[in-house]
């Protein structure tokens, strides 16, 4: 039979797309870098720009005062994180005992918490009135709360509790990559194990480390939940700018965004040099690096210490669960609630408490469902043409990653704020609209990423077999090349859900009262004092995203079994 | 179907790589029908032509026709190619069936036809009712078959394999390349494959181009290559050389010899336009040298250095008097390691072949010249 006279003409263009990719570019320009362009611009006092907002803002001693506390609390988070971080990396990389793998996925439980409920947890857990205040009051019979948690030490610990996770993950996955022949290789050079660990393996890591170290630093900086809550008099830049801009002053919040930014972008550009040479990869043959089976008394000290690290870990999200049965007004000087019930839950059989949880599950799913299309659409168009291209648009798409949540806040406010077509200005402001689309920006380098690393992973052999096998561009998408990034996709969608359900600061900022979610139902209730309703908008919260991260969580994406080594495309 | 000269015709093809020429105004042609093997070495342009062949690279000029069909700037989905990659590119989400099905699609085939078809493809590669195994659960051997049923499914007026065996073990290529080598003359599908491996060529295909540097040295069939090499290059790179160098003699009866030391001159064919007395050289195989009895006529005298055994005959690599390094297969009983022994062509083997010698600045000069030293 001759089944090539019946092939469908198709026509594929190889290395082709100029123009989508030029489209996908300006749109990407105009929601990304538009907003910030603009409020440089205004902060600057356009259309008569001058200097003297910012000679203004440094004039001011609180100003100063503020940039330096990000600045080092932020300094002061990436030690914390690391001194918690990486040694739990080593022994959970390179040490195996019972429970190990269990223990491991508990470990990375703080990045499941949004920040607000984490912050709310701790508060009720640590605070002077928390669980453990009182039981130690009550234990030692003080008149007064052992400890007070506020100020710059509270803010601290929540980041080093929410942010070793980065260390822990990064020095974990970098030590499972390393090339265990190198460590050998010392080894057979006569090298101690001591040598050898600061030698060799740190070095190595180093990359990694400081990458974990730079999404710490920018975090940290970024962050506001904790220093809304516990600052108090402590004062950041974030709660700086939200107290500007909620008092109306917006050129002052404008010029407050622009200064945090730049320290933003500054951390990004020492980490480069900071990373050093590229990564050391496994190369070639090579046991896989063995788990070092810790026995005997070691073993049962690591799995004692382990499990009850994991139990400390877990004990916000148990408080939470607590503080959510116990109904509004009936615990007050006692140690522990004197009574548990259902009450604060059975509020919720009123329809108008689940609209904020439908507010936030809506945006959440149109901002990851358009991150995800406009992410996976722009690593697409980088992978296919020219270096230029590629670094135009994975950069555009990174962004967001690096300008700290606050900033992004003012920016879309202050450009949305404008009913001006001919500048691609339009009123947003006051709509149901612009906190999705915060959202969605915020979301774009989760899930760009993530398709930019899927992509790399897929062969381009995989591709151009299915050309020669007669798929035109659709087919090859949805049969070939959607199915095999499919696991890292889910991937950065999960992580994008669940920074979008639980986002507080840019809601903060943005919300309405049409579609206020629920980081800003649970200030409320806690406004209102009724801390139950708030803990099972916490639980509700973190129930959601545990399980929107289990369901998407990372995954191996099937494999060929001679490893599909990526086909030379320099002609042989 | 007419059994046309060329079934495939590249005509002076160019292609570049950011300024690189990778090949340099190649023209070739495919007899319908037969397997050809480009072979070369790494850089040498084989797999860039081969890329050009299948359309994921465009040629930068020139031209590629396949049964009359200008195909220089159609896509690949559309030039009925069909392609076995190195690591075979195998969908790892989808099992056996659905890969070889994979080239079926839209082509008006129902599914009992394309259940038929890849059942059919399958046993020609005997892998019959392997349609529901998945792809990682195959040996790697396996996986090779199922990337050359895949390619066939579709019957495609061509066939391209890339380095089709280089992911084998020794042991298992020898296998896979009798199998393979099976169902191409079965099928008398028009084939080009890429290796560089001269056996691999040898075996598998009828004709084979050697490539160097982005050029076409030679295209024949393997004993050309070795018996009548057009060049050094052909000559070192396919089979083993002995390239010895000296003026150009020519007696009265118009044959040709190489004066290659103080009275020694070997005999060979003239390949290109010398005149007598000019700087040549003379490429002699192994094999058609032999020990000779000291002081016979053009005999080169010297001293056996080492002696590579290979069963019956064995490699003897001699040390000339004058410094000259040569290669001799012989008997392996013919001499013993430090003999002192007579070297001459002894008529076995392919006749030497005479070129001009290389300029000083162009390669190693005298001795014995092999791939791996270049």
């Amino acid at each position: 039979m001759d089944v090539t006279a019946t092939a469908r003409v198709r026509r594929v263009r190889f290395g082709g797309g100029s123009l989508a990719a030029l489209a996908v570019g300006a749109l990407l320009a105009w929601l990304v870098g538009y907003p910030l362009f603009v409020t440089a611009l205004e902060a600057l006092g356009w259309p008569t720009p001058s200097l003297a907002p910012l000679r203004d803002l440094f004039a001011r001693a609180d100003e100063w005062q503020a940039l330096w506390r990000s600045l080092w609390i932020s300094l002061a988070s990436v030690v914390a994180a690391a001194v918690l971080g990486v040694p739990l990396g080593f022994v959970f990389g390179r040490g195996d005992f019972p429970g190990r793998r269990t223990l491991a996925a508990l470990l990375t439980l703080p990045v499941a918490l949004p920040p607000l409920v984490g912050v709310l947890a701790f508060l009720f857990l640590w605070g002077e009135s928390g669980f453990a205040a009182r039981g130690v009051q009550a234990l030692l019979g003080l008149e007064e709360p052992p400890w007070r948690l506020a100020g710059w030490p509270a803010i601290l610990l929540v980041h080093a509790y929410s942010m070793y996770v980065y260390f822990f993950l990064f020095t974990r996955a970098a030590l499972a990559r390393l090339d265990p022949s190198l460590a050998e290789a010392a080894a057979a050079l006569g090298a101690s194990r001591r040598r050898t660990l600061f030698a060799v393996t740190l070095p190595a890591l180093r990359p990694a480390l400081a990458g974990a170290a730079l999404l710490t630093f920018l975090t940290a900086l970024a962050s506001f939940s904790a220093p809304y809550l516990f600052g108090g008099g402590f004062r950041v830049m974030t709660t700086q700018i939200v107290a500007s801009r909620l008092n109306g002053n917006h050129r002052l919040a404008m010029a407050e965004s622009l200064l945090l930014a730049a320290l933003a972008f500054v951390a990004l550009a020492f980490s480069g040099r900071l990373a050093g040479a590229q990564e050391v990869a496994a190369s070639g043959h090579g046991v896989a690096p063995r788990a070092r089976r810790l026995t005997g008394f070691t073993g049962a000290a690591v799995a004692v210490a382990g499990w009850a690290l994991a139990l400390f870990l877990l004990l916000p999200h148990a408080t939470l669960l607590l503080l959510s049965l116990v109904p509004t007004g009936t615990w007050t000087v006692e140690t522990l609630p004197p009574h548990l019930d259902l009450s604060n839950y059975r509020m919720l059989a009123d329809p108008e408490r689940w609209r904020p949880v439908w507010s936030s599950f809506w945006m959440a799913a149109v901002s990851t469902v358009a991150a995800l299309a406009l992410g996976f659409l722009a690593a697409r168009l980088a992978r296919g043409g020219g270096r230029l291209r590629r670094s135009a648009l994975e950069s555009l798409v990174g962004l967001p990653w690096a300008v700290p949540g606050t900033v992004f806040a003012v920016a879309l406010a202050v450009t949305f704020s404008v009913d001006d077509p001919a500048m691609l200005r339009f009123v947003l402001i006051g709509t149901p609209w612009l906190l999705p689309l915060a959202y969605l920006l915020r979301s774009l380098p989760l899930t760009g990423r993530a398709a930019v690393a899927g992509l790399r992973q897929l062969d381009p052999a995989l591709e151009e077999a299915a050309a020669s096998l007669g798929a035109g561009r659709a087919r090859t998408l949805r049969r070939v090349v959607l199915p095999l990034v499919r696991p890292a996709l889910a991937a950065g969608a999960g992580l994008a859900f669940v920074t979008a359900l639980g986002d507080f600061v840019t809601s903060i900022l943005l919300y309405t009262w049409d579609n206020r979610p629920i980081a800003m139902e649970i200030l409320e209730s806690l406004r209102l004092q009724e801390t139950g309703l708030a803990a099972v908008y916490g639980v509700l919260l973190a129930a959601a995203s545990t399980a929107a991260l289990l369901m998407w969580g990372e995954k191996e994406p099937p494999r060929a079994r001679p490893p599909a080594a990526v086909s030379p495309r320099v002609p042989a | 179907m007419s059994r046309t000269a060329s079934f495939v015709a590249v005509d002076r093809v160019a292609k570049r790589f950011g300024g690189t020429p990778v090949l340099a105004d190649l023209s070739l042609e495919v007899v319908e029908g037969e397997v050809l093997a480009l072979l070369g070495p790494s850089g040498s342009g084989k797999t860039t032509l081969l890329r050009l062949l299948a359309g994921f690279e465009t040629a930068d000029a020139g031209s590629i026709r396949i049964s009359g069909e200008d195909v220089t700037h159609v896509p690949p989905a559309r030039r009925g190619v069909g392609m076995v990659f190195q690591h075979y590119a195998l969908f790892p989400h989808l099992d056996v069936g659905d890969n070889v099905a994979f080239g079926l699609h839209g082509r008006g085939l129902d599914r009992a036809q394309t259940a038929a078809r890849v059942g059919e493809v399958l046993a020609l590669v005997d892998l019959a009712g392997y349609e529901r195994r998945a792809v990682s659960a195959l040996s790697g051997g396996q996986q090779q078959r199922v990337a050359v049923a895949r390619a066939l499914a579709p019957a495609p007026r061509l066939l391209l394999l890339d380095e089709p065996l280089s992911n084998l073990d020794p042991a298992l290529r020898e296998r896979t390349r009798r199998a393979l080598s099976t169902v191409l003359r079965r099928l008398g599908i028009t084939t080009v494959l890429v290796t560089h491996e001269q056996e691999e060529a040898f075996d598998l295909a009828q004709r084979v181009a050697v490539l160097w540097g982005g050029a076409l040295q030679q295209v024949g069939t393997p004993e050309d290559l070795h018996e009548r090499p057009a060049n050094r290059t052909v000559a070192a790179f396919v089979g083993r050389a002995n390239l010895l160098r000296g003026p150009l003699r020519r007696d009265s009866g118009g044959a040709h010899s190489v004066a290659i030391a103080a009275g020694v001159a070997w005999p060979g064919e003239l390949v290109e336009n010398l005149a007598e007395g000019a700087d040549a050289e003379l490429m002699v195989r192994p094999e058609s040298l032999g020990f000779v009895a000291a002081g016979a006529g053009d005999a080169l005298a010297g001293r056996v250095a080492e002696r590579r055994y290979g069963g019956a005959t064995s490699r003897f690599h001699v040390t000339a008097d004058g410094g000259l390094e040569l290669e001799v297969v012989a008997p392996s009983t013919a001499a013993r390691v430090d003999e002192v022994v007579a070297v001459a062509p002894v008529g076995a083997g392919p006749p030497g072949r005479i070129w001009a010698a290389p300029r000083a600045d162009a390669a190693t000069g005298a001795g014995v010249a092999h791939p791996e030293e270049r």
